[in-house]
């Protein structure tokens, strides 16, 4: 208990100091600076809020659990997904950043909707985007309250483990807005890949020859097997791959490097970090795989229940030395909230300036909206609706028909028909079908999204092409 | 879509191909061949990248 209270004091203090010395930075009631920086950070500081608001709790949870229980199919999942988001930095991206500039974009529906010139389509995106969201925060804050409360045996209970998670993404969030965000996630990312790092080198030092043997046994190495099936395959990969494009936080950061040199910088910076953390986490979940096969350690995970994954990390910390796992939850509160808070930060930004709020009150209103979706998220997270819980894991799914939306505006392509109906269409019909457990279909309802939300774009723009000419 | 972009795509649909690819493996060549597919797909896009950082 010494070590946990040592180490969250130390914590607490050093995003404290961090984000005070960035508020220093600010300029005071300007909503640009506020919300993006005023676009002008540096490629470092760019890349490590990128990487921080990017892999959540997931990876250290998650993604242990899903490697643990599946096998090197994890690893084939997620750095496809690393793959894609490298290709749209590289391509995409540069045509979002180079468009910010000249438009003077401060959240990612502003830019559809200037290219579509549809208001009222653009509020109802705003507002489908944040039913996705705030249950993902919710669950994102769940699993780090329920493992910090765990490894404190009872002494920091599950309500003030959640009070400390609100605190940090308050105080990282109001303080200076991106700034405060952007040089905490520099911090928190810190945090994770080195706790992630030692977490595996006390592993591989544990791990004996012979550990491997059993994964080999076990089809744990064979990337195509039972489980990853090619519908299992695409049905994870599908929402992952377009997550840079049709996740506002995400989005948003493209905006944020101050020159190309930066942008660079934030692409490849991001890439290492990204692929760094991914073979990390995945090791970490084969080698505690290996150990507990030869009897190593006695992890009781129930293969059959997916719920049951997500205990490997929490399990495989109380073999780890007190200091080690001490470390590691820091490092997974510390996850979840450089996702939370971008989260937050960009929902307000899109409340501030995608609504009908004059100019004035944009950043005393984006002020309170940081307050009112973290408190409903603490609500959510405090009572787990099983609403919240079906929400939060088709999250990146019921947003995959802003994907043709932000393409084909970036590309010039489309117009205000094509954005109503894909929009209204399609989102609420994306809401349905991943949140729907008793419809289940042959292909995968993730890429039935994708292929219809493109479908109906295009249809809708060719009625709009059609209706023109036969007014002419 | 300049060349290096194409590459990029066509590294995408590799990563997606892959796993059917190597099915039935069991050595860590999945483990060694997305790292290595990864680290090109890096290096593709910092080549493309730095080229246009040069045009400001």
């Amino acid at each position: 208990m010494s070590e946990l209270a040592a180490a969250l004091l130390g914590y607490l203090a050093v995003i404290t100091f961090v984000t005070l010395w960035s508020r220093v930075r600010t300029r005071t009631g300007d909503p640009v600076d506020y919300f993006v920086a005023s676009r002008g950070l540096s490629g470092f500081i760019s890349a490590m809020t990128y990487a921080a608001t990017t892999y959540s709790a997931f990876m250290m949870v998650g993604l242990v659990g899903l490697t643990y229980a599946t096998g090197v199919g994890a690893l084939a999942f997620e750095l496809a997904y690393l793959v894609a988001t490298v290709a749209i930095l590289a391509t995409f991206g540069v045509k979002v950043w180079e468009l910010s500039r000249e438009r003077g974009y401060v959240t990612p529906t502003q830019l559809l909707r200037e290219k579509y010139g549809s208001y009222w389509t653009t509020v109802f995106v705003v507002f489908m985007t944040a039913v996705a969201l705030i249950p993902y925060s919710a669950v994102q804050m769940v699993g780090p309250a329920t493992i910090l409360s765990g490894i404190s045996r009872g002494s920091v209970d599950y309500g003030t483990a959640l009070t400390i998670i609100v605190v940090v993404v308050l105080l990282t969030t109001v303080t200076a807005g991106l700034r405060s965000v952007a040089w905490t996630d520099a911090v928190q990312g810190a945090i994770m890949l080195s706790s992630a790092t030692a977490l595996a080198l006390w592993l591989l030092l544990k791990t004996p020859p012979e550990a491997t043997e059993p994964l080999g046994r076990l089809d744990l190495l064979n990337p195509a097997n039972s489980f990853w099936t090619p519908q299992t395959f695409l049905a994870y990969t599908t929402p992952w791959i377009f997550f840079a494009i049709t996740n506002p936080q995400v989005f948003q950061r493209l905006y944020l490097p101050k020159d190309r040199k930066a942008y660079t910088k934030m692409a490849l910076y991001f890439s290492i970090f990204g692929l760094l953390y991914t073979i990390i986490t995945v090791s970490i979940g084969l080698l505690a795989r290996g150990l507990k096969e030869v009897g190593a350690v006695d992890l009781r995970i129930d293969i059959r229940s997916r719920a049951d994954w997500n205990r490997v990390t929490p399990q495989l910390l109380t073999y780890a030395h007190p200091v080690l796992a001490v470390l590691v939850v820091i490092s997974i509160i510390s996850a979840a909230t450089s996702t939370i808070n971008s989260i937050i930060l960009t929902l307000s930004s899109m409340i501030s300036y995608d609504t009908p709020i004059p100019e004035k009150l944009k950043l005393s209103i984006g002020k309170v909206f940081i307050v009112l979706f973290t408190f409903v998220i603490y609500v959510f997270a405090n009572t787990r609706p099983a609403f919240v819980v079906d929400l939060a894991v088709a999250s990146s799914a019921i947003l995959l028909p802003l994907l043709p939306l932000y393409l084909f505006s970036v590309y010039g392509y489309g117009g205000k028909l094509s954005y109503a109906a894909t929009a209204i269409a399609c989102l609420p019909l994306s809401l349905y079908l991943t949140t729907a457990r008793d419809l289940v279909l042959w292909i995968p309802k993730e890429v039935v999204v994708v292929s219809l939300s493109f479908v109906v774009f295009l249809l809708a723009h060719l009625v709009n092409r059609y209706l023109r000419r036969a007014r002419r | 879509m300049d060349y290096l972009g194409l590459a990029l795509l066509a590294y995408v649909a590799l990563s997606l191909a892959l796993p059917y690819v190597l099915a039935g493996d069991r050595s860590l060549a999945t483990f060694a061949v997305y790292v290595l597919l990864s680290a090109v797909a890096i290096g593709t896009a910092t080549i493309k990248l730095r080229r246009w950082s040069r045009v400001e």
